[in-house]
């Protein structure tokens, strides 16, 4: 059986729909008069699973395009730039986190280039210390706390 | 006649010299914040909201309203120049608007955009001053039920709209209310699908849904190995500022049409600028003659939704200052801004605080205008950001996202959020699963639920009350109306493709 992005898209509508579900039942059902919190959800997963498996089972038996390649590389070096950005923002400052994001991230596109790439983390540095530190007053640090 | 003791009341509060500073200020600080990619309206407004707390009520509003279009044309500039919708209205702008860019039209598609939101803002201002009160009658008729359907309607739209197959768009609808679904349930007190997590009982807000499904997979997307990035400049002269007499008849029809889309659909509380422009997008690519021109940059496709846009956005003033019913998130601080000021918002806010209601109406339309001078010209300079080469541009775009994304809440989780979703949104675009009608989910998913809830609770549990109730039966019977004709169209084209290929075979 061939992997169509029909099939691949059905099963990942029926994996969402089954967590909705799954998790529903932890909550009181309730009836149709009066709906527990419960009752929504099992809905609504339900429909996705549905729809989910109309697609999936379309796309089994009907073909259609096959999934493309996924850029695996970029994709964990774009995500992650982000995820140890948020981590470094509350521990290590702005600064530090807006040179992390733009390694990082910058590292995913060739050529890479670290003069360029350090001068663009530092400038910014300056821009989003100007805007959103001083101009706007977001509730963020610049440096680590230990240094002041 | 009222209307016009109305309105020299108005003008006469707008156009005072401090309401006017407060209007100019508005509209040039909310496009400025606006034009930084990925800080949309919400992100804006949020952050701007305690610079207005020292102007008495009226300025506040004026100014905050400035804010709000100010920043609804920088979203339609970054939709246009880098396909990231800073709203989730916007996101419909990006669908033709960026192709245009792509094509080096981004000046006809930024100028358009600009003529399209004063026209429609400006008639539906006409439009609300002389119909306010029947408006607000009508909608006043719509109860639970009307609601459910009205959504119901508006996510099916979103689903057929979308490119893509049919059972993709609704699965993605469907996600979406899921997503909706988390956090604390209102009713209850009940921690759904938050996993423990404290940081999600607030729920997701669509602001990071968006950002992470549009702009962070649009990064990841033009950063594929074999990808040309899709960053294109364009050089262009003053002479194409001017659209041509070609572009002015295709555009005008779809302003007109979505100003009409704009104006009913902002004017039902519960609804708001996002369904309108969707439904006006849909109306376009119904009426065109050559609806495969959409999403590869057709004009019309800006405009008309565009158009919408600004009259819903107008109009949806109507239920936030005549029932305190928000139409969509923004208006929501809008509202809670009024109530810091001990402005009640309900029926009364027009007889007891004329001088505001109307005061308003007036600035809204000298605030329109008041864009479309300061930006035709500056159109020059947001083209000009398209000539920083790529490698430069996206690890900026990245930061001003994550940081916007931070500061709505202030909470770096939501950075995280947005990682996921950026990551969940490539991999969807990869399986051809559109992230519009997701975006729609989201945001309607809670009060869909919160209306079934309380449709059927007023009809003691018995779901017939969605098709005995005339209008809302009415709104049923339009979106099977809807996916009759999608089906039907969807089956004339097969058939014809058959007789061609059959053609082939023959001949």
């Amino acid at each position: 059986m061939t992997l169509t992005k029909d099939l691949v898209a059905g099963l990942v509508f029926i994996l969402i729909g089954l967590v909705a579900v799954v998790e529903a039942q932890g909550h009181p059902m309730g009836s149709l008069l009066r709906m527990g919190p419960g009752y929504y959800p099992t809905l609504v997963g339900g429909l996705t699973i549905l729809v989910g498996a109309a697609l999936a089972v379309k796309g089994a038996l009907a073909g259609g395009p096959r999934v493309p390649q996924f850029a695996w590389r970029e994709l964990a070096l774009l995500i992650g730039s982000i995820v140890v950005a948020a981590f470094a923002l509350e521990r290590l400052g702005l600064v530090a986190a807006t040179f992390l994001l733009v390694v990082i991230s910058r590292y995913a596109s060739r050529p890479f280039h670290w003069r360029s790439t350090l001068l663009l983390a530092a400038a910014l540095s300056l821009v989003g210390a100007v805007i959103f530190w001083w101009f706007l007053k977001l509730p963020i640090k610049l440096w680590p706390e230990s240094w002041i | 006649m009222d209307l016009i003791a109305n309105l020299s009341l108005g003008f006469e509060v707008a156009l005072s010299p401090s309401n006017i500073l407060y209007c100019v200020i508005g509209v040039t600080v909310g496009t400025f914040v606006g034009v930084l990619p990925g800080i949309g309206p919400m992100a804006t407004i949020s952050m701007l909201l305690p610079i207005t707390f020292g102007l008495d009520p009226i300025g506040a509003l004026i100014m905050l309203a400035g804010i709000y279009y100010g920043a609804q044309f920088g979203s339609s500039v970054t939709s246009i120049l880098l396909n990231i919708p800073g709203h989730a209205a916007a996101a419909v702008i990006c669908l033709d608007g960026h192709p245009m860019a792509k094509q080096g039209r981004a000046a006809v598609g930024l100028v358009g955009s600009a003529i399209a939101s004063f026209i429609g803002g400006s008639l539906a201002i006409i439009l609300v001053m002389q119909f306010a009160p029947p408006l607000a009658k009508f909608a006043l008729r719509f109860g639970p039920a009307e609601y459910f359907s009205m959504m119901a309607l508006a996510l099916l739209a979103a689903a057929i709209l979308s490119e893509g197959e049919l059972l993709k768009g609704i699965g993605m609808v469907l996600v979406g209310l899921i997503i909706g679904v988390v956090g604390i349930d209102v009713n209850s007190g009940a921690q759904r699908l938050s996993f423990g997590s404290w940081n999600l009982a607030d729920g997701v807000s669509f602001v990071i849904v968006a950002m992470g499904v549009f702009a962070v997979s649009e990064v990841m997307a033009n950063l594929e190995p074999h990808s040309k990035p899709q960053m294109v400049g364009s050089d262009f002269t003053w002479r194409e500022l001017v659209p041509s007499w070609r572009d002015f008849r295709q555009a005008f029809g779809s302003i007109i049409r979505g100003f009409g889309v704009g104006a009913l659909f902002g004017a039902l509380p519960g609804s708001g600028p996002t369904i309108a422009s969707f439904i006006s997008y849909s109306v376009e690519k119904k009426v065109a003659r050559e609806p495969e021109r959409f999403g590869k940059g057709a004009l019309e496709g800006v405009t008309g939704p565009e158009s919408a846009n600004n009259a819903a956005a107008v109009a949806g003033f109507i239920p936030t200052l005549t029932l305190g019913v928000p139409g969509d998130a923004i208006m929501a601080l809008m509202l809670g801004c009024l109530m810091i000021f001990g402005i009640q918002p309900g029926p009364r806010v027009i007889t007891d605080n004329p001088e505001l209601f109307w005061g308003l109406m007036a600035s809204m339309w000298i605030g329109n205008l008041l864009l479309l001078i300061l930006n035709i010209p500056l159109i020059g300079i947001w083209v000009r950001v398209l000539k920083i080469p790529y490698a430069i541009l996206y690890p900026s775009i990245l930061l001003f996202i994550c940081i916007g994304v931070f500061a709505t809440n202030n909470n770096t989780f939501d950075i995280l959020l947005l990682a996921g979703f950026g990551a969940a949104g490539y991999i969807f675009s990869k399986l051809g699963c559109p992230a519009a009608p997701l975006l729609l989910g989201v945001i309607l998913g809670p009060l869909i639920e919160e209306n079934m809830r309380r449709a059927l609770l007023i009809s003691r549990g018995d779901p017939t009350v969605f098709v005995t109730h005339p209008i809302s039966l009415g709104l049923l019977l339009v979106a099977a109306a809807v996916l009759a004709g999608f089906f039907y169209s969807g089956f004339r084209k097969r058939r014809a493709g058959l007789r061609e290929a059959d053609t082939t075979v023959d001949g």
